[in-house]
């Protein structure tokens, strides 16, 4: 039992935010399954999590089935009606970061590698993930993804976005 | 505590959820808040969405011209869906080709329609809750642009504290 003179009150889980999932019909000409290119070598995202936290010592990611990240290069038009389509599969890296700042020599040396079918987990231990007793930490985590061709299609057509990962699993120490 | 058994709604309870920096496809898109567990009802919800829109897309597109609450993705484009009441608000790109649209779409809410689904929805299930977004026709068919931010708040009752 807690010494603290402390009584709760109010609710005792005031969790606000929600899942979503955001359904749109795929891009290209006439619908179907076209996708188009990333147009961007890299995103960086923003990831929050608690400002209680004071060690993170492990994050599992799930790059999800479907809506997850799979980087192809752009085949051009396939036999229907889309102007592009996935060619060869390219890895990407992932990094985290403390300020979605590193650059993308500093993702490949510091990130892991990825590539191949979806869904397949993505673990972080404490050493790789930015921790509350640095310099400039704001109870953020920044997931820095680079592909390094804007030209390169993702499998789903999106933009990489946190709905991308699941986080499976997120270990850490918090004070009281 | 007590021993009752009598469910004990909670009229309060807040959910939000954003979408952030997502390619916009196509003229239309359906934005699904998950409910919080054991709801019952839906009392009220409002969307923030930005979207700029791809310099590709022609000055007389880029405006969405309604914003809705729908009971289902309809699995084709061309289709409607079962439920649909909109609201026709012709919200014109300004000159960095963005929109910026903060809209309350409670009048437009069946109120018992909080039902579950994942990713992969199943067979048969009603009673869904979407923001419903559409552009102008002349998006259909191509990439209409990137949704800096779509956030839906929503407030539910829920049976017990969820």
């Amino acid at each position: 039992m807690s010494q603290s003179s402390k009584k709760p009150t109010g609710r005792p889980d005031a969790m606000v935010e929600a899942g979503h999932y955001l359904f749109q019909y795929s891009g290209g000409i006439g619908g179907g399954d076209c996708l188009t290119p990333l147009g961007v070598t890299g995103v960086v995202i923003e990831l929050p999590v608690s400002k209680y936290i004071t060690r993170n010592r492990r994050i599992i990611f799930e790059n999800r089935e479907f809506i997850g990240v799979r980087i192809y290069t752009d085949a051009g038009p396939p036999p229907f009606i889309c102007l592009h389509s996935a060619g060869t599969e390219v890895p990407f890296y992932m990094a985290l970061s403390i300020d979605g700042l590193l650059t993308p020599a500093e993702i490949i040396a510091q990130g892991v590698e990825l590539s191949g079918p979806l869904p397949y987990e993505i673990e972080f231990l404490a050493d790789r993930i930015p921790q509350p007793v640095q310099v400039g930490w704001t109870a953020r985590i920044f997931i820095q993804l680079y592909w390094g061709n804007a030209g390169y299609v993702n499998q789903n057509g999106s933009l990489p976005s946190l709905n991308s990962f699941l986080i499976s699993k997120h270990d850490y120490d918090i004070t009281l | 505590m007590s021993n009752s058994t009598r469910p004990h709604h909670y009229p309060e309870t807040l959910r939000t959820s954003a979408e952030i920096t997502t390619n916009l496809f196509q003229d239309k898109a359906f934005f699904y808040l998950i409910p919080p567990q054991n709801s019952l009802t839906i009392e009220n919800i409002r969307l923030h969405l930005k979207l700029t829109f791809d310099a590709s897309v022609s000055v007389g597109n880029r405006k969405v011209t309604h914003i809705g609450i729908a009971d289902e993705f309809p699995a084709f484009i061309t289709d409607e869906p079962n439920r649909l009441l909109q609201l026709e608000v012709n919200a014109v790109a300004d000159g960095n080709r963005q929109v910026d649209i903060n809209i309350d779409l409670t009048p437009l809410l069946k109120r018992d329609d909080i039902a579950y689904r994942d990713f992969i929805e199943p067979d048969g299930l009603t009673g869904l809750t979407y923001v419903y977004i559409k552009c102008a026709d002349g998006c259909r068919g191509a990439l209409t642009g990137i949704i800096e931010i779509c956030k839906v708040d929503a407030q539910f009752t829920t049976e017990g504290i969820a």
